[in-house]
């Protein structure tokens, strides 16, 4: 199964962070600056050991790196874990956000909660059984609500219940359909095995309504209209140790259980929907740009600019019946990836901002950088956001050339988005209740404030390095297509 | 002999039940320790009768059938048992004769239920446990306690009339009231028989308290002491719960649609009904009455999924799967809950800086409670759901689909109302506003009782979490046979 040695490296990226939070828990607030350094460390191996793991992929390969580990052997249920170039991608984003995550978190309790919930994030995109990935698609909005609701601000807990209850609904259809997946299969648990039969239901309709089920958790998760209404609430009220795995562990993980389980699993009965989903998906994406350009908050641009993203990939993937199927989620994941990872950092960093030195506009605004002289941090937060979803949005194109519907779709959308990203962003950063006062108390700033300022700055360029990661994985996954994984 | 060595432990029961009840207040330091420590005795006793093979025999002219179900059950009571004798120790009332004694009396009535193979040893089980249960209410301490035993004793008492009124039927139709005779005389599905079959269940959904039937267990979970609500939220429960399904089972085996679709129709209230109402409450244990009243609900869909042959396995180990993790669930938070002496959650503020493994253990059962990962109680829950989609499949009743969407719907009022125990122990702004020096010096003195409690219900929900292997493996073996 897998090309060389796999040195249970899923076992260790996923066990480090759970081991870690417990660590970090019994350790408590006497010591709160190793219990940092702690869980700052364990979050971050898993990410190098899967960017080892990403470039040592052989492409000719399936499913790499399988650890396996009987969980229930009378269900068939496992503690199965392996990664494709599906599966790896989305570890990664869960890893490096889950790191941002972790650093962000204020005292040990909250620490050991961000650590706990990367590795039910990074267990949701390893784990080969349905069962361990239902688990972890239940357990991790419990976790991110405990933080929100624990450490947010505002109506945290307003948007912490209307999150965890959108979200476990979600989960409790998912719940139903997997399992009429798995009672009709081979009675294992084990998705690759599941896929491979893909025996289908007796009678027509339930095919639709088992498919029905999964897509709407997704949605859910994705989020899209008309559920997407968590996502901004919870922007504007998580603290910054939550914000990055809403994104990298509920967003991706929405995105990637389409991928996974919709189009695993019932690519014939998937097409009949696939104008129902790219309608949702434009219907998404307009709303959620006229939306952003509505708000006068800086997150709640950036959670109604990651719905849109959620509609344009939901349009690229509906460019499925195309010739080139492969290419289509090749380069719709590229997007997503680029797009949520850059929002998931964007999200941190202003959150974070926010948390440390209140409004995060009004510290940009003290910053100068709504002064001539600042401007330069918004020019080059938008060329990078620009960039991120220009370049994978164009690459888009030619896949959907093969659906004229898809082409217009994609072609407005594109333009849409880029205008929606820089200028929405840009008109809550200027709309924000900023007082002439902080702009001209601008040399009051501690070398701490300025060094966030413009480190942000530098960090909104690490998705670049993510891109190249992102995309020699999914290229494997592109390769897969190709033999017949999906089809 | 008729094999009545099976019932040694029951004998045992009553033999010290009433010695401490003629000798218990010359010796009064003894009883506690005697009751918890002979409870485990007798459970070995049951252990060693299954490891001989002394307890599948029939016993008293097949009025008394210990198949692998009963026995199961029977231990499970008997943990319970012994669990609330241990925190009686630290918490129990004036007349601790009188309390220990009632104890053993209502847990020989618990396990009189769960082997009963006769409407009459049914029947005289289920008075002998009210009746205990009344006593054991009426000596704790509350305000409530005096309107808590009256409700009791009026739902009882209905409940044993309209169970004494099915079997008196059931004998003129059928000549008998064994279960096995009855079942055997019964097979003709008409409007007596209909009208018997609603009457058992009528008199029997009284004892599992499921809604509409249920409104005496809240009051009497939150007028009852820790000991006292670990009994009848877990031995208790347990035992009607078996002792509806042996009768549904083992009487109407040939007729089950007859009552599937009333035993549907309880489920559904209960489950809606008791998560709904769960949600609503600020007392802790008058909102695990209503838990206990949602896992009636999930125990009858479980019980509807084993009405067909081809399900009957998969949703009796769902059953049990599901009574006894929520069971452990609850006794843990009960145990938590006295060791806290909490009974709201503002109570609860802070509680993890004044004993970090008190208030890890209690978000452990809350999370088992709320049937979510980390806990065993999900893999009950799946398994539930599971057994309904093996009966939908195999009986092509498609309208289940819409019950297992429903029970997995519920869950998440029951999680929702769950989880708000483990914020208000971590997250409650008194935790953070009163200050963390003066809070951390009120530290609890945690009973040894209530922490063993509490810490092996914890331990056993998370265990089954990690490794559900052990206790499905248990379950199917009870599901062998009655």
């Amino acid at each position: 199964m897998s090309a060389f040695p796999n040195l249970f490296l899923l076992t260790v990226s996923v066990a480090l962070p759970l081991l870690a939070a417990l660590v970090v828990w019994g350790m408590g607030a006497a010591r709160s600056g190793a219990s940092r350094i702690v869980a700052i460390g364990s979050a971050a191996l898993p990410l190098l050991i899967l960017a080892f793991a990403a470039f040592r992929m052989a492409p000719e390969t399936g499913l790499q790196l399988g650890d396996r580990y009987d969980l229930w052997p009378d269900l068939g249920i496992s503690l199965a874990m392996a990664v494709d170039g599906l599966s790896l991608p989305f570890a990664l984003l869960a890893a490096a956000l889950g790191t941002l995550g972790v650093s962000a978190a204020r005292n040990s309790h909250e620490r050991a909660i961000a650590l706990l919930a990367e590795a039910t994030a990074l267990m949701l995109f390893v784990s080969q059984d349905l069962f361990v990935f239902l688990a972890a698609w239940w357990l991790l909005p419990v976790l991110l609500y405990t933080l929100v609701t624990g450490w947010g601000r505002g109506r945290s807990e307003y948007a912490a219940t209307k999150f965890l209850v959108m979200m476990l609904t979600g989960a409790a259809l998912l719940t139903v359909s997997l399992l009429a997946v798995y009672l009709v299969g081979n009675g294992s648990g084990d998705m690759a095995a599941l896929w491979a039969t893909k025996p289908g239901f007796p009678l027509e309709f339930l095919n639709h309504w088992v498919l029905a089920g999964i897509l709407l958790a997704t949605w859910v998760a994705a989020p899209l209209f008309p559920f997407h209404t968590w996502l901004a609430d919870v922007f504007d009220t998580a603290p910054p140790s939550a914000l990055p795995l809403v994104i990298g562990g509920i967003q991706a993980g929405g995105a990637y259980a389409f991928v996974r389980l919709a189009m695993g699993y019932f690519p014939s009965y998937l097409e009949s929907w696939l104008p129902w989903i790219a309608a949702l998906g434009v219907l998404s994406a307009l709303y959620a740009l006229l939306a952003t350009w509505g708000q006068r908050s800086l997150l709640r641009a950036l959670a109604f600019m990651a719905i849109a993203v959620a509609g344009m990939a939901s349009v690229g993937l509906a460019a499925l019946p195309g010739q080139d199927s492969g290419r289509a989620v090749f380069w719709t994941l590229l997007l997503l990836l680029a797009a949520t990872g850059s929002t998931g950092l964007l999200a941190w960093l202003t959150s974070e901002i926010s948390a440390r030195s209140g409004p995060a506009e009004a510290l940009l605004a003290r910053l100068g950088f709504l002064t001539p002289r600042g401007a330069g941090f918004w020019v080059g937060i938008g060329c990078v956001g620009l960039l991120l979803i220009l370049i994978p949005a164009a690459m888009l194109l030619p896949s959907l050339t093969a659906n004229r519907l898809g082409l217009a779709a994609g072609l407005g959308l594109a333009l849409l988005l880029l205008l929606g990203t820089a200028g929405g962003a840009l008109r809550s950063a200027l709309v924000a209740p900023v007082t002439p006062a902080r702009i001209e108390g601008v040399e009051d700033l501690s070398s701490r404030e300025l060094a966030i300022g413009w480190l942000s700055l530098l960090l909104a360029a690490v998705p670049l390095l993510w891109l190249i990661l992102a995309s020699r994985a999914i290229a494997v996954f592109a390769s897969q297509l190709s033999l017949g994984f999906v089809r | 002999m008729d094999h009545a060595i099976v019932l040694l432990p029951e004998f045992l029961l009553v033999l010290l039940s009433f010695a401490i009840l003629a000798l218990g207040r010359f010796f009064p330091r003894l009883i506690a320790p005697l009751t918890t420590y002979g409870l485990v005795a007798v459970l070995g006793v049951l252990i060693g009768q299954a490891m001989t093979g002394v307890a599948g025999r029939p016993a008293f002219a097949e009025a008394v059938q210990i198949g692998p179900f009963a026995w199961l059950v029977r231990g499970a009571i008997l943990l319970c048992a012994a669990a609330s004798a241990t925190l009686a120790w630290e918490e129990a009332p004036a007349r601790p004769d009188l309390y220990f004694g009632l104890l053993l009396a209502s847990t020989v009535g618990a396990m009189g239920i769960a082997g009963a193979a006769d409407g009459v040893i049914l029947l005289i089980g289920c008075l002998i446990l009210a009746l205990s249960l009344m006593g054991l209410l009426a000596l704790g301490r509350g305000r409530a306690k005096a309107e808590a035993t009256l409700k009791l004793f009026l739902f009882q008492v209905v409940a044993a009339a309209v169970l004494l009124f099915a079997l008196t039927w059931a004998y003129g139709l059928g000549g008998s009231t064994g279960y096995v005779s009855l079942g055997g005389a019964l097979q003709t599905p008409d409007a007596q028989l209909t009208f018997v079959m609603l009457l058992m269940l009528g008199g029997l959904a009284f004892m599992v308290a499921a809604l509409p039937f249920h409104a005496w267990l809240p009051d009497v979970s939150e007028a009852s002491m820790a000991p006292t609500g670990v009994w009848l939220l877990g031995g208790a429960a347990l035992a009607a719960v078996a002792g509806l399904v042996r009768a549904l089972m083992m009487v109407f085996a040939t007729n089950t649609s007859l009552w599937a679709p009333y035993v549907t129709g309880l489920a559904v209230l209960s489950m809606l009904g008791g998560s709904l109402l769960a949600l609503a409450q600020s007392d802790l244990r008058r909102m695990l009455g209503f838990s206990a009243v949602a896992t009636s609900g999930f125990v009858l869909l479980a019980l509807v999924a084993a009405s067909h042959a081809a399900s009957s396995q998969e949703g009796l180990s769902a059953l049990l799967m599901v009574a006894l993790t929520a069971g452990i669930a609850t006794v843990g938070l009960l145990a938590g809950l006295g060791a806290a002496n909490a009974r709201t959650l503002t109570d609860l503020a802070g509680l993890h800086r004044r004993s970090p493994w008190l208030a890890a253990a209690l978000t452990a059962c809350a999370l088992g409670l709320a049937a979510l990962p980390l806990a065993g109680a999900f893999w009950a829950r799946v398994a539930l759901v599971r057994a309904v989609l093996v009966h939908v499949s195999q009986s092509m009743q498609f309208g289940m689909l819409a019950l297992a969407v429903l029970a997995m719907l519920v869950t998440v009022l029951g999680a929702y109302s769950a989880l708000r125990i483990p914020k208000a122990v971590y997250l409650a702004p008194g935790a953070e506003t009163h200050g963390a020096g003066a809070l951390s010096a009120e530290t609890i003195d945690v009973p040894a009782g209530h922490l063993l409690v509490l810490t092996l219900c914890a331990l056993l929900s998370v265990a089954f979490f990690v490794a559900p292997a052990p206790l499905w493996a248990l379950v199917s073996f009870a599901t062998i046979g009655f």
